[in-house]
């Protein structure tokens, strides 16, 4: 029971980082990223290749391009980097010129390459088994037994999904996370102010990215595995569904979307026993997050939690210890905040 | 050579269904502004009614009416309960796209909870019935072909030469204004989603019976490249969506031939990410429009 509980809350840790990342490409910056689990993947294949060692080691068992042995952070820190840098080539190559469905498109097609590439040429990532008996960091450091290895790396999974959660509402509070909020609601009125907001959108996907790599990394080092079941389209969607049924844009709609549909429906209900037949459980979980971001596109587009509307400020709200950061003179086009989602 | 015509061959077939799907998918584009990704998913549940109706020991042929039939019934549904109802409430262009990944997602797992994961059959011969070296058409691939010439012709008659194309048309290149002029925009698009679900229910059957054997993932793959053809094409155009339909049959087959069969759906979407990277208004916009074809 012990272990069950902790395997959920770091399941759900690792999922608020990867939501909050593409909450920061979705829903703070409107860029569809169908891909977005591309990014995911890159962060744990990284970290699994930089753990592993030598392939020769495993006498054909599995079979990867080349491993190396990092100490502990350096994997997870080089997979955030390698995340940021594959997001900053998307970005620059999907940004510029495309409007938002057609970029969503492009994401997904450049995801679904890559997912045909790993799948079909098992020298780089062991194809279809993937690649499993990835190390557990630190696990042998500390000498603790499994179950407390496992509240361990709970604990530092919630670490990083506070911190992570912190910065993010500080960059939706902050101009530039006002800026991108503004070029979502209206990019003619955004540039006309002189703002490149290709540059800015370019630096929310290689944030989101980033993001969605190091939840990629926190993964492998919790279940020890990844392979292409790990990254298909639907996980995806599954974001999305969260983000878009806890309210984009403020961060406590992505925990409670993380939490419902994340924790709730999806790694919640796999440790209930099977009923009906075969796999019929994981259809029903399929359904329900189809049905649920249906739902929550028709009743409630802007989700449970909605995005606090930006307000104008009087001088009321301007006070010590109000809202009085904000001050007048930022340059925020709310004129320009017409649309909703 | 040998490689040559076989890969021939299998473009040629290829092409020819997904021209007809792309045409229903680019139909539904133009006229309701809508990117449906639950479209591959339609297809496969024409070819899954097909299946359990082919199951019962009735003849192929009546079998295969059922599930175009039942599309269209399904697109019917769509169009009048989620589309139009959607496009009045003013839904952004993202929130669409989102409601039918939703409905692919549903229409997957209703596909697994109702038939089950394993893929199934319809068990038609696999025997070529036309041949020339390694050449080699079965009766399905000239069926695909046949229906694509057939189904082309046709939605080229209806769009151009018809009142309800025109109107349809009309819709395609500026709602406000047509409706302006007494045009029924709701009415046209329900017509339109129902002809392109015709459209979808037997590109789905012959995707079925080319791909042998068949399951509720089949769908969202071939959706993707039913979406390249339409975008290499030129999206929204008829001409397009067949150009666009041959051009990424012909690169996708042609090129894993020779290099490595695995990766057919590679290519394709790696076309898609090309064309609309380079030429978002379609590699082809032009060549479509010099020819009239434009919707």
């Amino acid at each position: 029971m012990s272990y069950y509980v902790s395997i959920l809350l770091t399941y759900f840790f690792i999922d608020v980082v990867a939501a909050l990342g593409l909450d920061m490409q979705v829903g703070l910056s409107g860029i569809l990223n169908f891909g977005f689990i591309l990014f995911q993947s890159i962060g744990a294949y990284t970290v699994a290749v930089l753990t592993l060692g030598s392939p020769a080691k495993w006498f054909g068992t599995q079979t990867y391009f080349h491993g190396w042995t990092l100490p502990f952070p350096v994997p997870f820190l080089l997979a955030i980097v390698v995340g940021v840098a594959f997001s900053f080539v998307a970005g620059v190559l999907v940004l510029r010129r495309l409007r938002s469905s057609y970029q969503a498109i492009v994401l997904l097609s450049m995801m679904l390459v890559c997912y045909d590439v790993v799948v079909g040429s098992p020298s780089l990532f062991n194809g279809t088994t993937g690649l499993g008996s990835i190390p557990h960091p630190l696990q042998s450091a500390f000498g603790l037994s499994f179950t407390n290895y496992q509240w361990a790396y709970m604990g530092m999974c919630g670490g990083i999904a506070l911190v992570v959660f912190v910065l993010a509402r500080v960059v939706y509070r902050s101009p530039f996370g006002r800026l991108l909020a503004a070029s979502r609601e209206g990019e003619e009125a955004t540039e006309a102010l002189g703002l490149n907001v290709f540059r800015m959108r370019l630096v929310a996907m290689m944030v989101g990215g980033g993001l969605a790599a190091l939840s990629g990394a926190m993964l492998v080092g919790s279940v020890a595995a990844w392979s292409p079941n790990s990254w298909s389209f639907f996980e995806t969607i599954i974001y999305f569904a969260a983000i878009t049924l806890g309210g984009v844009g403020n961060g406590w709609g992505t925990l409670l979307g993380v939490a419902v549909l994340q924790i709730g429906i999806m790694e919640g209900v796999s440790y209930v026993p099977q009923f009906g037949p075969p796999g019929f459980v994981d259809y029903l979980q399929q359904a329900i997050i189809g049905l649920a971001l249906i739902a929550v596109l028709w009743l409630r587009p802007q989700g449970i939690l909605p995005e606090r509307r930006p307000r104008l400020l009087t001088s009321r709200r301007i006070g010590p210890g109000g809202e009085g950061r904000l001050r007048p003179a930022d340059p925020v086009p709310l004129e320009a905040a017409g649309g909703s989602v | 050579m040998t490689i040559f015509l076989a890969a021939l061959a299998s473009s040629i077939s290829f092409s020819a269904y997904t021209a007809v799907g792309s045409l229903g998918f680019s139909l539904q584009y133009a006229t309701t502004n809508v990117l449906n990704l639950a479209f591959g998913d339609l297809m496969v549940v024409a070819g899954f009614i097909t299946y359990s109706v082919e199951q019962t020991g009735v003849n192929f042929f009546v079998a295969a009416a059922t599930g175009v039939a039942g599309t269209c019934a399904l697109s019917y549904l769509l169009s009048r309960w989620m589309l139009i109802p959607a496009l009045r409430r003013k839904m952004s262009a993202a929130a669409l796209i989102l409601l039918t990944i939703g409905l692919s997602i549903v229409i997957e797992a209703a596909i697994d909870m109702i038939w089950g994961a394993p893929a199934v059959s319809f068990g038609l011969s696999a025997n070529p019935v036309l041949r020339a070296g390694s050449f080699s058409w079965t009766a399905v691939d000239v069926a695909s072909v046949v229906c694509a010439v057939v189904l082309l012709f046709g939605t080229y008659v209806l769009m151009e030469h018809t009142t309800l194309g025109r109107n349809m048309r009309a819709i395609a290149s500026n709602k406000e204004l047509a409706t302006a002029h007494g045009v029924a925009a709701d009415r046209i698009m329900t017509i339109s989603w129902v002809i392109s679900g015709l459209l979808c229910g037997i590109a789905g059957i012959l995707l079925c019976a080319e791909t042998q054997s068949f399951n509720a993932v089949t769908g969202f793959t071939f959706t993707v490249v039913i979406v390249a053809a339409a975008f290499v094409g030129g999206i929204g155009q008829m001409g397009g969506a067949v150009l666009g339909a041959v051009v990424v049959g012909f690169v996708s087959q042609f090129a894993s031939a020779y290099s490595n069969p695995a990766y057919v759906d590679v290519f394709a979407f790696g076309l898609l990410a090309l064309a609309l990277l380079v030429r978002p208004t379609g590699i082809f916009a032009d060549v479509a429009s010099q020819r009239e074809l434009v919707l």
